[in-house]
């Protein structure tokens, strides 16, 4: 879901780093008030972390012909909530710009709104529904993973149809384009993230049971809970 | 709990292996898809110039950008699995000394 570094028009690329800018601060303040208020938990919220930085480096294969990577952004938006992963995924994409040649500083706002911000809030909505409509919690944490993995690239395709519009058939067409490359190859890799994210999210209830009932317990949110 | 994880990871291994053991038509070789939108954009556009032309960040030759790939992974799961251990631990060492006090002062078979 990189947007490559050079292929976002100036004013595009600017525009999308404005609307990117304001969650990533707000992520920070809340981050650093909730490392502040439980010290104990920064280990969990670097675990978190450590799993997106893990899932975006898998490049896996699909069965479109070509290959792709999940995001890992689903899990810490689960527990946390969107905004501490508007920073962690902020950090992976940082990261992968800088060091791996994959996204790119100019695009990096575009790649920040879609796979930091977007993904994490879709991820969060979909676990929060499917919990009040009572799902068992693996199958919340499998939807909230998957479609908020989905979500990211349907919002990559939407930037890049908007800065290139097909010279035909406008918009549409472009986005029509773009979604052929991206939605059809991710969606076996968001089933893939979907399950591994259940996985992982079992791993924590069982191991960090304390850190999770001490976050339910700091925000309120008694979905997290163990 | 372990029987979904199990059941999870069996899916997404089989998931993940289906397109190599059974490969698509064409000769696609798994291109990335960043890329392939690339080439999309020059198909709309073919007289966008990239801005800025060169990537502005370290760009790794393709053994060095696997490399780099492979450390991201691997220090990810490591932090993660060193997390998991070290709660796992500290569960373990309170369970004991809530035991330990549960058979009260004075007894000694520890």
């Amino acid at each position: 879901m990189h947007i490559m570094e050079g292929y976002l028009p100036v004013t595009h690329a600017v525009a999308w780093t404005a609307v990117a800018a304001p969650f990533v601060v707000h992520g920070g303040r809340r981050l650093a008030r909730l490392v502040a208020e439980r010290p104990q938990l920064k280990l969990l919220v670097a675990a978190v972390g450590a799993y997106a930085f893990v899932l975006s480096a898998l490049k896996l294969p699909s069965v479109t012909g070509s290959s792709s990577h999940p995001t890992g952004t689903g899990l810490g938006a689960v527990v946390f909530g969107p905004p501490v992963m508007a920073v962690m995924g902020t950090m992976v994409l940082v990261f992968q710009a800088l060091l791996l040649a994959h996204g790119g500083v100019t695009t990096l706002g575009a790649n920040v709104f879609s796979m930091a911000v977007a993904g994490p809030w879709v991820a969060f909505g979909a676990y929060r529904l499917a919990t009040r409509l009572r799902a068992p919690r693996s199958w919340a944490v499998f939807l909230a993973a998957c479609l908020g993995d989905l979500a990211t690239y349907a919002v990559t395709s939407v930037q890049l149809a908007l800065a290139f519009p097909d010279p035909a058939g406008g918009f549409a067409a472009a986005l029509a384009k773009f979604m052929a490359v991206f939605a059809l190859t991710q969606v076996p890799l968001a089933v893939t993230e979907g399950l591994l994210t259940v996985v992982a999210m079992n791993l924590l209830a069982s191991h960090g049971r304390d850190d999770l009932a001490e976050l339910a317990a700091l925000t309120g949110r008694k979905e997290v809970a163990p | 709990m372990i029987r979904t994880s199990l059941f999870a990871l069996a899916l997404a291994a089989a998931i993940s292996a289906y397109p190599l053991v059974f490969p698509p038509a064409g000769d696609r070789e798994f291109a990335g898809t960043d890329g392939l939108a690339v080439d999309a954009i020059a198909d709309i556009r073919p007289d966008y110039r990239r801005w800025p032309e060169e990537p502005l960040g370290f760009v790794p030759s393709p053994r060095v950008e696997s490399l780099l790939f492979a450390a991201e992974a691997t220090l990810g799961a490591g932090f993660l699995g060193f997390y998991l251990w070290l709660r796992r631990r500290q569960a373990r060492r309170q369970a004991m000394a809530v035991a330990a006090d549960a058979r009260g002062p004075g007894d000694g078979s520890h």
